[in-house]
C-alpha cells in the first residue's frame, strides 16, 4: 500500500522572525490578525482565507494569483474602496469585504 | 490640476528604468521615477517588506539593494504607489496614487515597464491556493512567505527551479517540480548560459537541493490538470512530446498537493508602446510582440525610449544595461552630452549589453512557447477568466468568421475584464491562429486603451464641484 499522502497546508506561512507588529483586522465581520505592512494576500492567506471573489459568470471561486496587480483576481473592498488585495498592506482596524462585486450586484437582473 | 515638468519621465523602477535615472541624473537632467510598487527594483529585486524575508541574502537581494541605494542618491524624484493610467504624445503622463490624480510632463519619457507572465489554461487553474511562478517569487522575496503547500510548481525554464528551491529555503515543501524543457533543450542553450558561469553555478545549487530534498525534479513534464473543487488537492501531470502535447503513451500520475505555482514565461508589457503607437514586431523567442526600439534606445515616435524587458525578454543583467544606455542617450537628446561623449560612453555598454543579451536569450529562446500547450487547452477550459470565455466560446466566434483578436472580444467578451486582456492574450491570439491557419502575427493584439491599468475613477476625479468643469465658450452656430 502506498504511503498516506502528507496533509495539504492550504494556507500561507511566513516566518514569525518577521519582526512586524501583529494587528487585528476585519474580514466578512470576522477578527483576524496579520503582520501590519505585510500584504493582504499573505495575511489572509495565512489564516486559510484563499477564496477572494467569486467569477462573474460561472461563480466559480477565484483568489490571488499573479500576486503584481496584474490579474485583478485578488479585488476586495477595503473601508469600502475596491482594491487588489496583492498591493494592499495590513492596518490595524481596516475593514476587508471579500467576494464584493457579487454582493452588490447579487439579485440585479442579469444584462 | 498642476503639472509637473522632468527633463526625463521614467515608468517603471526596474533594473532598467533605475538604472536610467540613475545614468541620467550623472549628467544632471531632472528625473522623475514612477513605480506602481512601493520600492524600486522590479519584480526580479523586489524588495524585501521585513528583515525576515532578506535572512539568507542571495546576489539578487544584494544587487536590488545596491540599485535602490544609487535611485535614492541620484536625485531624481521617486513617485511609488503610482500607477500611470494614460500617455499621450508629447510626454504627458497621467498617473494616480492614494493621494489622488497627478500629471507630470516629460521632455523624454523612457517605458520600461517590464513583463507579465504568461500561462497556458488547463482544468482547475482558477482554483483559489494556484498562484503564478512570478507571483511565488514575489511572495518569497518580499515577505520570506510560502504558498499553499505542499506545492507543486510547474512550468518552464529557470523559475520552476528557483521557486521550488526558494520555497524549501523557506521552510515549505514541494510535492514535484516540472519543468516543460528537457535536459536536451537547457544543454543546446548551455554554450550561451556558460557567459554567466555565477548564474549557471546558482541553477545547480537549485538542482541540488531540491534533489537533497527529495524532491521530484520532472523534465518534459507538465501539469494537465489540478483537481480538487474548491481548492487544490491532486495535481494530474503529464508527460510532454516535443511540441509540449501531452504524451499520449504517458496516462500521467496524480501528485497530492495544496497549492501549485506555475508559469509559462514572460511576455512584454507593451500596453505603452502600443499607446504610443511605437510600431511592434511579433517576435516568439523574445516572449511575443515587442517595439521596435533601436540600439540607442529610441524609438520612431520622437522623445519616447524603451528599456528593459518589455523591449523583449533579455532578463534582469541586460535590462540594466540598457537602461544604462537610455539614460546616456536622454542625456545626449536633451543636449547634456555631445555626440562624442554619447560614443565614448555608450561603447562599453553596448558590448556588456550584447553579451548580457545573449545570455538572456538563450534563456528566452528555451521558454518560447511550443504549439502543443495550447493546442490541448479543451474545448470547456476557461480561457478568459476575468469574464469566463471557454475555448469553445472562442472556437464558435471562429466559426462565426472571426479572424483577429479583437473580433474574438467583441464576439465572445474574451479580453474585456478587469485584467485587459492581459491573462488570456497569448491563448487567444494562438487559438485564433492555429484555427485560422494564419501565421501568428496575423491574428493580431489587443488594441491598446486608457486606462493602461484599471484604476478606481473618484480616485482620478477626486473632489470638485460642478462649477469646477471648464466649459468652452458657446461656439457660433
Amino acid at each position: 500500500m502506498d504511503p498516506a499522502p502528507p496533509p495539504a497546508f492550504t494556507r500561507w506561512s511566513r516566518d514569525a522572525r518577521i519582526g512586524a507588529r501583529t494587528v487585528s483586522f476585519r474580514v466578512d465581520g470576522r477578527p483576524l490578525e496579520g503582520f501590519e505592512g505585510e500584504c493582504l494576500v499573505v495575511a489572509l492567506g495565512a489564516s486559510g482565507v484563499l477564496a477572494l471573489r467569486c467569477s462573474p459568470a460561472a461563480g466559480t471561486p477565484r483568489g490571488a494569483f499573479c500576486l503584481m496587480g496584474v490579474c485583478q483576481e485578488c479585488v476586495v473592498v477595503v473601508d469600502g474602496e475596491l482594491v487588489p488585495a496583492c498591493a494592499e498592506p495590513v492596518r490595524a482596524g481596516m475593514d476587508v469585504v471579500t467576494d464584493s462585486l457579487r454582493r452588490r450586484f447579487a439579485g440585479a437582473p442579469d444584462v | 490640476m498642476s503639472e509637473r515638468t522632468f527633463d526625463l519621465v521614467v515608468i517603471g523602477a526596474g533594473p532598467a528604468g533605475a538604472s536610467a535615472a540613475v545614468e541620467a541624473r550623472r549628467h544632471g537632467l531632472s528625473v522623475a521615477v514612477l513605480d506602481e510598487n512601493r520600492a524600486a527594483g522590479g519584480q526580479v529585486h523586489r524588495a524585501p517588506m521585513f528583515a525576515a524575508a532578506a535572512i539568507q541574502p542571495s546576489s539578487e537581494a544584494e544587487a536590488g539593494a545596491r540599485l535602490r541605494g544609487d535611485l535614492d542618491r541620484s536625485g531624481a524624484v521617486l513617485f511609488f504607489g503610482h500607477t500611470v493610467w494614460n500617455l499621450a504624445p508629447g510626454g504627458a503622463v497621467s498617473a494616480v496614487d492614494r493621494q489622488g490624480a497627478s500629471e507630470f510632463r516629460g521632455r523624454f519619457v523612457l517605458l520600461a515597464t517590464g513583463t507579465t507572465e504568461k500561462v497556458i489554461p488547463f482544468p482547475g487553474l482558477t482554483i483559489p491556493g494556484v498562484i503564478g511562478l512570478a507571483a511565488a517569487t514575489v511572495a518569497l522575496k518580499s515577505h520570506g512567505a510560502v504558498p499553499p503547500g505542499p506545492t507543486v510548481v510547474a512550468g518552464v525554464g529557470p523559475l520552476v527551479h528557483a521557486v521550488a528551491a526558494g520555497i524549501l529555503k523557506a521552510g515549505g515543501r514541494v510535492a514535484a517540480a516540472l519543468d516543460l524543457a528537457r535536459p536536451g533543450d537547457w544543454l543546446a542553450a548551455m554554450p550561451s548560459l556558460a557567459l554567466r558561469p555565477d548564474l549557471l553555478r546558482r541553477g545547480l545549487g537549485w538542482a541540488m537541493a531540491l534533489r537533497r530534498a527529495g524532491v521530484p525534479l520532472l523534465f518534459g513534464h507538465t501539469v494537465a490538470a489540478i483537481e480538487g473543487g474548491d481548492a487544490v488537492r491532486e495535481v494530474l501531470v503529464r508527460r510532454v512530446l516535443r511540441d509540449w502535447s501531452p504524451d499520449p503513451s504517458d496516462p500521467g500520475r496524480r501528485i497530492a498537493a495544496g497549492g501549485v505555482a506555475i508559469g509559462h514565461g514572460l511576455v512584454p508589457a507593451v500596453e505603452a508602446t502600443r499607446l504610443l503607437s511605437v510600431p511592434h514586431d511579433y517576435r516568439p523567442e523574445r516572449g511575443g510582440w515587442v517595439p521596435r526600439v533601436r540600439d540607442d534606445r529610441t524609438t520612431d515616435v520622437p522623445s519616447v525610449l524603451v528599456a528593459g524587458d518589455c523591449a523583449g525578454v533579455s532578463g534582469a543583467a541586460a535590462a540594466l544595461l540598457a537602461g544604462r544606455m537610455a539614460g546616456l542617450t536622454a542625456a545626449r537628446e536633451a543636449g547634456a552630452l555631445d555626440a562624442a561623449a554619447w560614443a565614448e560612453r555608450a561603447a562599453p555598454v553596448r558590448a556588456a549589453l550584447a553579451r548580457a543579451e545573449r545570455f538572456g536569450w538563450a534563456i528566452s529562446a528555451l521558454m518560447r512557447t511550443r504549439p502543443g500547450l495550447v493546442g490541448a487547452v479543451a474545448a470547456d477550459t476557461v480561457v478568459c477568466r476575468c469574464e469566463d470565455v471557454t475555448r469553445a466560446a472562442i472556437e464558435g466566434a471562429l466559426r462565426r468568421g472571426a479572424v483577429h483578436v479583437n473580433q474574438i472580444k467583441s464576439a465572445t467578451r474574451c479580453g474585456m475584464g478587469p485584467c485587459q486582456g492581459r491573462m488570456c492574450g497569448e491563448t487567444a491570439a494562438q487559438i485564433v491562429a492555429d484555427a485560422t491557419n494564419r501565421p501568428r502575427a496575423d491574428a493580431g493584439h489587443w488594441t491598446a486603451r486608457t486606462p493602461l491599468r484599471t484604476v478606481p475613477l473618484e480616485r482620478l476625479l477626486g473632489a470638485y464641484a460642478y462649477e469646477d468643469i471648464p466649459r468652452p465658450p458657446p461656439q457660433p452656430g
